[in-house]
């Protein structure tokens, strides 16, 4: 079982393990927020997973305590992640100050914030060149801005010297992906990359993510709400919901034919398939909160297969066979609808 | 018409900043006279062509010795807020940015040291350290170092939330150099402010320790020192108190205008 477990979270890991995560938020005046609920990852070297889910499902909550950056004075971390085999839960933090950036590095969502509004953007890109291959500020810079040139900025000389503020938000994300692959690092985690973007220029970021570390050899985590993003860029997919991974398995296959109504749900809300004239397709009611507890399935009040049993005994999460898994207890009857 | 009047005092109180400034750091070519050549026939002096300011008791001409006692008095408030500065702006940031026991401790002993008044707690400072112009600076230093801190910690609690603050960190950016090279020049407009206003005042402090005795020490003299020297003749020539009187004010009152000014800038700026 625990070894079906663990395959379903894909792949024989080697890179990446992560086993029984949960995060959860101190609160002064409520309990505990708990934003992740035990969930098993696994990723290879090179790798490319998506994991998808709303607003409030926990997927920045679990990536980030990937990267320890969560404040330890509200946070609780507990489970294990392995990073290359070693428990990052034992490291000192200068330990993890080595790996960040070098073995694993992150995007964040808004890159307008995420640089320093006072610094040009090419001295940030040259710090960080600097810092990830022991350059001087010279040749790191003539890096720099060869890095901007291969990744498709226009005039780089001129936008070298620009502040944060004087750049358009996508190639200031740009700019924010060469710095965070400036050390070649073994595994990327992008936080909703394209989510402040406009929309035109979110294929571009996108593709720029997937040359980059194509070229590197690093491995991809992509965050996203929207499951429309991921069909053609990632290899597997995890949907996260109340702080679970309910399904995961090769992205195709799972866009294909989902096997937990929630992954339908998700599918069936997307643009473009509707009969023209008509609403678009919502998952009725909402999400459950942080604070909440659900002793059933916490999809079950919103889900249209729900059983009784759905609504007292929490699914575990099932080995289905090929790589894939759901955590839903008529995951071997149902037939649901995917796309393409 | 509020924001012309406004720029018109900040202009002037930059104008006399330079002037005193320069006539205390050109003391040695500018002053007409040693500030401590006495010439007792010369013994209060009415101001004329040879004395621009009149001679105090002893017959040491009065603007020479003012020229003098400003270098005194800005070298000395210049490293009262340098080190007290440097101090503060360590102990807050990170205070701000580690926060833990070390914060909660800090943030105690500052609130305890706050309490008092900056004044009396360098009175009793230089009082245990004795008398003298170093110890005068180290203990306003000292007392200096708690409001800077505190302003650099909650600066920083606000910055520390950022996302590029977080940015940083996931490139795996010491902790050192996010404090002083990713958060400092984004909060260094408030400490600039800061710097600005406690200027005025250690000038106002160290006028104060030395009128007490317990800053500079004869034969050396400041512009405390010499208020506290003109007391013995007030009533004959009250010119030998106000002119080092006006010199604080004019000083203390400028650095506050400046250092308001600032503020308000950058408040427009960041509601822009």
């Amino acid at each position: 079982m625990n070894e079906a477990r663990r395959s379903t979270a894909l792949s024989g890991g080697g890179l990446l393990e992560i086993r029984g995560l949960e995060v959860s938020f101190d609160h002064e005046s409520s309990r505990p927020a708990r934003a992740v609920r035990g969930i098993d990852l696994a990723l290879g070297p090179g790798e490319s997973l998506a994991l998808v889910g709303e607003s409030g499902s926990g997927k920045t909550a679990a990536v980030k305590s990937i990267m320890r950056l969560h404040d330890r004075r509200n946070a609780r971390v507990s489970g294990s992640i392995l990073v290359e085999g070693r428990d990052i839960a034992a490291l000192s933090e200068r330990d993890m100050e080595g790996l960040r950036g070098r073995v694993i590095s992150m995007i964040f969502q808004d890159p307008m914030t995420s640089l320093n509004p006072v610094f040009r953007v090419g001295y940030q890109v040259a710090e960080a060149v600097s810092r990830a291959r022991g350059l001087a500020r010279r040749p790191a810079r003539a890096e720099a801005l060869a890095l901007f040139a291969k990744a498709g900025m226009p005039s780089p000389e001129i936008l070298f010297r620009r502040y944060p503020h004087e750049f358009s938000g996508g190639m200031l994300q740009r700019a924010m992906i060469l710095i965070a692959l400036a050390a070649s690092p073994r595994l990327l985690i992008a936080d909703e990359p394209t989510t402040a973007l406009d929309v035109t220029v979110q294929a571009q970021i996108l593709q720029l993510i997937e040359e980059q570390r194509r070229a590197l050899g690093t491995a991809l985590i992509l965050v996203t709400h929207d499951i429309g993003v991921v069909a053609e860029r990632t290899e597997r997919a995890a949907v996260m919901y109340a702080g679970r991974i309910v399904e995961a398995g090769p992205t195709v296959e799972l866009l294909k034919a989902p096997r937990h109504p929630y992954t339908e749900g998700l599918l069936d809300s997307l643009p473009g398939r509707e009969v023209r004239g008509a609403r678009l397709r919502t998952i009725e009611g909402s999400a459950p909160g942080v604070f909440e507890e659900h002793p059933g399935c916490p999809f079950a009040p919103r889900c249209r297969y729900v059983a009784h049993r759905c609504r007292s005994e929490a699914p575990a999460f099932a080995y289905l066979g090929a790589g894939r898994g759901a955590a839903c207890h008529r995951a071997g009857e149902l037939s649901l609808r995917g796309i393409g | 018409m509020k924001k012309s009047r406004g720029s018109v005092a900040v202009g002037a109180a930059g104008i006399l900043i330079t002037a005193i400034v320069l006539a205390s750091a050109l003391a040695p070519i500018a002053a007409p006279y040693d500030p401590d050549k006495q010439d007792l026939s010369a013994s209060l002096a009415r101001p004329s062509a040879a004395h621009v300011l009149g001679t105090d008791k002893l017959g040491r001409d009065l603007a020479s010795r003012l020229a003098y006692g400003g270098r005194t008095t800005l070298l000395s408030a210049l490293l009262v807020v340098a080190l007290s500065t440097a101090v503060g702006t360590a102990l807050g940031l990170a205070a701000g940015y580690k926060g833990g026991t070390f914060d909660s401790l800090l943030s105690r002993a500052f609130d305890v040291l706050l309490a008092f008044p900056a004044l009396l707690l360098a009175l009793v400072v230089a009082a245990a350290l004795g008398r003298g112009i170093e110890n005068a600076i180290a203990s306003l230093s000292v007392v200096y170092v708690p409001m800077i801190t505190r302003l650099m910690r909650s600066a920083c609690l606000v910055e520390r939330k950022l996302p590029y603050v977080e940015a940083g960190k996931a490139l795996g950016y010491s902790s050192a150099r996010i404090m002083f090279r990713h958060i400092l020049p984004n909060v260094a407009p408030l400490l600039l402010v800061q710097v600005a206003i406690d200027f005025g005042y250690s000038i106002l402090d160290l006028a104060a320790l030395s009128f007490l005795g317990l800053g500079v020490q004869p034969p050396v003299s400041d512009w405390g020192a010499m208020l506290a020297e003109s007391r013995d003749t007030l009533l004959i020539a009250p010119r030998l108190a106000l002119a080092p009187g006006l010199a604080i004010m004019i000083v203390v009152v400028s650095f506050n205008l400046l250092g308001d000014a600032l503020r308000e800038r950058l408040e427009t700026r960041k509601r822009a």
